[in-house]
């Protein structure tokens, strides 16, 4: 009983983090909190299958992001739709001295296809290392970095920070995909 | 009175430091990005979790329960 309950705390415990991985995902707040239920239904009916002392976190995110794509399949009108919104230019103005509102941010960031914004928020604020986000997106960490590149490009331009240097630098390509960090 | 202001004003019209200024706003964007990014999330992560989920979580314990060997 004992391995249960430290299960059950350490739940609690990674609720918030879920609910804001969840909330990159989901386009509200309120899919985004169905998405954490089903996410612990599913955990709670698997228990079984997690080994305690294993990473907890990276099992509840691969849950909740693995049945996200699943909704997303079965809605596939919701892809289209997000890409209409992505091919329509942001109304989003480029702040002069660099910053950006952040709710100005979060319009530009839901933007993004649903891989750009899981990577963006899995390596960029949950604090996961590349590694962990490999695991939790089942796929290579090579791919994560580069997804993370390309996310953070199309970002950048969909918050129109990249117009200001392409008028400088008209002939250069724009926000190379170099490593610097 | 301008020189005071200003002593170490970049040229635009100088190559090398538009060069320089490419590299630095790039890495701007990250830290920029990075620090919205984080902003959203602890944002969410900082509201207290919706009794929906916690009513969930102990409906789940009392099935458990009932299942269980307690």
């Amino acid at each position: 009983m004992s391995v249960q309950m430290s299960f059950r705390s350490e739940l609690i415990e990674l609720l918030p983090s879920l609910r804001a991985f969840a909330r990159s995902l989901a386009h509200n707040p309120a899919q985004a909190d169905d998405l954490v239920q089903d996410t612990l239904v599913k955990a709670l009916a698997n228990v079984d299958r997690f080994e305690p002392g294993t990473n907890l976190r990276a099992w509840l995110f691969t849950i909740l992001r693995n049945h996200y794509y699943s909704q997303l399949r079965k809605a596939k009108r919701e892809v289209e739709d997000a890409e209409g919104r992505l091919a329509a230019r942001l109304a989003v103005r480029p702040e002069q001295d660099g910053s950006v509102d952040l709710e100005d941010f979060k319009v530009a960031f839901q933007r993004l296809q649903p891989d750009h914004r899981e990577v963006l928020t899995l390596v960029g604020a949950s604090g996961c290392s590349y590694e962990e986000a490999a695991e939790i997106c089942g796929c290579a960490v090579g791919t994560i970095k580069s997804r993370v590149n390309r996310a953070r490009r199309k970002l950048t331009e969909l918050l129109g920070l990249d117009n200001e240097d392409q008028a400088v630098f008209a002939e250069t390509p724009v926000l190379q995909d170099t490593a610097s960090a | 009175m301008e020189t005071l202001v200003s002593p170490h004003k970049p040229s635009d019209t100088d190559g090398k430091a538009k060069k320089v200024r490419s590299g630095a706003s790039t890495s701007a964007h990250k830290a920029l990005i990075a620090r919205n990014l984080r902003m959203v999330y602890d944002q969410v992560a900082g509201e207290p979790v919706p009794d929906r989920i916690l009513e969930l979580l102990a409906q789940m314990d009392k099935k458990t329960d009932r299942g269980g060997a307690q």
